[in-house]
């Protein structure tokens, strides 16, 4: 599937990151092409949710560029990534526990009907694909009502399924 | 269930406060006036609470607009300040009380705009800022209006005038307690129901409490938590702005060194007694009116009960509440924290 005289559609050239005291990314480069599913390896420490962290615009690089289809970028905030087409699934839950799992879900991407959001929708929706693909989730409940562990794997989602 | 989720408060307060305000107010009626007890009396003192507590809302949903998103809002009395005085000045010097209006709240929001960049951007101790916005505005105030005003006589400015709501007014208890007020109070019966809406059913308030909750969350979810807490500051300064209006524009002419007394801060307790919640503070106003209501109501009525000692009841009930009487206070998560992503 992957034709290696394309060209990459995600290059990271050169990224270095310092933290005071420490060195989280030396000079890193990787080319991703497209319909490639890469995997960073590497232990506690190793600076790769640094690296992704740089990539969808939490961190800002000290040196380094990214390049996506041919063209540098300079990621300056998550919005950014999420224009670009660049998801994240966090490693730790970046949810909000005091909304309910339609409000966590369409939170930066809202839908509305006139001024006003449309939660209805979005939990129709939800349920839909909740049924589809198995999943035992109350689109109206709060998250911090919800049995961690239990309830939660199937909002890990997010990235993918909106 | 249904008052709790939209209050956050437990649904037996109400009963409550009714209860013991009637028993105290029973109680007073017994031994010192019967006349107290009467229909008319209480409709009279119930229509004060309603006026009294309008900065009181204002002041409240400025705190609302500002904590949830995420920055420490202990500055309302400050900004009702500053915009009581510019208010008056406005007026002083233009002879029209809508611009004045618009120069109380262009006030409170030029404070507010000053209380986000300490807290936002220069990462100031919350606290420490809004206690510099109060202390400033003490200053500012009292030396321009003694600059300005000290000598002036002739000045000559207005209070909005009453309204009655036509037929709406003219309804038995109703009318008088809630249809017979001034402009700025209608608006505050109005503005948390709009609050409430805005807060719980638009897009802009879920990313509020997104942001004061988990302000990293919202940030990889695309939202700007800058702008957003800028916005909510600058627009909770404008509506403390409205607040001190009422003491320049509603309740009295001219403008006094010191005027708000600690009503900013009452409209802050007003606001944890209703949980950061617009429908909950509302209530908490209006309790807090009627706290205020009711020291003159006992002096109209000739009650001989020493007034200092009544007049302390909104500031007793403040220590109250604020001690945490109504029920584990639960702030937005992120409150005071400023955010910072490197």
């Amino acid at each position: 599937m992957i034709d290696a005289s394309a060209h990459p559609l995600l290059q990271l050239r050169g990224i270095t990151k310092r933290f005071p005291g420490v060195i989280a990314n030396d000079n890193v480069s990787l080319d991703l092409f497209s319909g490639e599913i890469l995997a960073l390896l590497g232990e506690n420490g190793a600076g790769k949710t640094t690296l992704m962290n740089i990539l969808y615009g939490l961190y800002m690089a000290d040196e380094g560029e990214a390049v996506l289809k041919g063209v540098p970028v300079r990621i300056h905030n998550p919005r950014q990534a999420i224009d670009l087409g660049i998801a994240m699934v966090h490693q730790h839950f970046m949810l909000i526990p005091t909304l309910t799992v339609a409000e966590n879900i369409i939170l930066g991407d809202e839908r509305t009907r006139g001024p006003l959001l449309d939660i209805q929708g979005a939990e129709q929706e939800i349920s839909e694909l909740a049924r589809q693909y198995g999943l035992q989730i109350d689109p109206h409940a709060r998250l911090q009502d919800l049995q961690s562990g239990g309830d939660w794997p199937g909002l890990r989602a997010r990235g993918s399924a909106f | 269930m249904r008052v709790r989720e939209l209050t956050g408060l437990r649904p037996w307060i109400f009963p409550l406060c009714l209860l013991l305000g009637s028993l105290f107010f029973g109680a007073v009626a017994a031994y010192k006036a019967p006349n107290l007890f009467s229909g008319p009396v209480i409709v009279a003192m119930l229509a004060v609470s309603v006026s009294r507590a309008t900065p009181l809302v204002y002041g409240s949903l400025s705190g609302i607009f500002c904590e949830r998103s995420g920055v420490t809002q202990i500055a309302i009395e400050g900004m009702m300040l500053t915009a009581a005085f510019f208010a008056f000045a406005v007026q002083v010097a233009t002879h029209n009380i809508f611009i004045a209006l618009g120069g109380a709240m262009l006030a409170g929001a030029l404070m507010g705009a000053f209380h986000a960049v300490l807290s936002i951007t220069f990462q100031v101790n919350q606290i420490i800022s809004g206690t510099v916005v109060n202390i400033l505005s003490i200053g500012l105030t009292g030396y321009l209006n003694r600059q300005l005003f000290l000598f002036d006589q002739a000045i000559d400015v207005t209070v909005f005038p009453q309204l009655p709501v036509p037929v709406l007014a003219d309804l038995p208890w109703l009318g008088r307690i809630l249809f017979s007020h001034q402009p700025l109070t209608y608006v505050a019966l109005l503005l948390p129901l709009m609050a409430h809406v805005w807060l719980f059913h638009t897009t802009w308030g879920l990313r509020t409490r997104a942001v004061g909750e988990h302000p990293l969350a919202a940030d990889t979810a695309g939202i700007n938590v800058y702008s957003i807490r800028y916005l909510n500051v600058i627009v909770g300064g404008a509506l403390a702005g409205l607040g001190g209006a009422y003491f320049t524009l509603e309740s009295i002419p001219t403008f006094q060194p010191l005027m708000t007394n600690g009503r900013g801060f009452i409209a802050l307790a007003a606001m944890i007694f209703g949980k950061w919640t617009p429908l909950g503070a509302w209530g908490g106003a209006l309790l807090f009116g009627v706290a205020e209501a009711l020291p003159v109501t006992l002096q109209i009525q000739g009650v001989t009960v020493n007034y200092f000692l009544v007049g302390l009841l909104p500031y007793v009930l403040t220590i109250i509440v604020l001690a945490g009487a109504v029920g584990r206070a639960s702030p937005p998560a992120a409150i005071g924290l400023p955010y910072d992503r490197r």
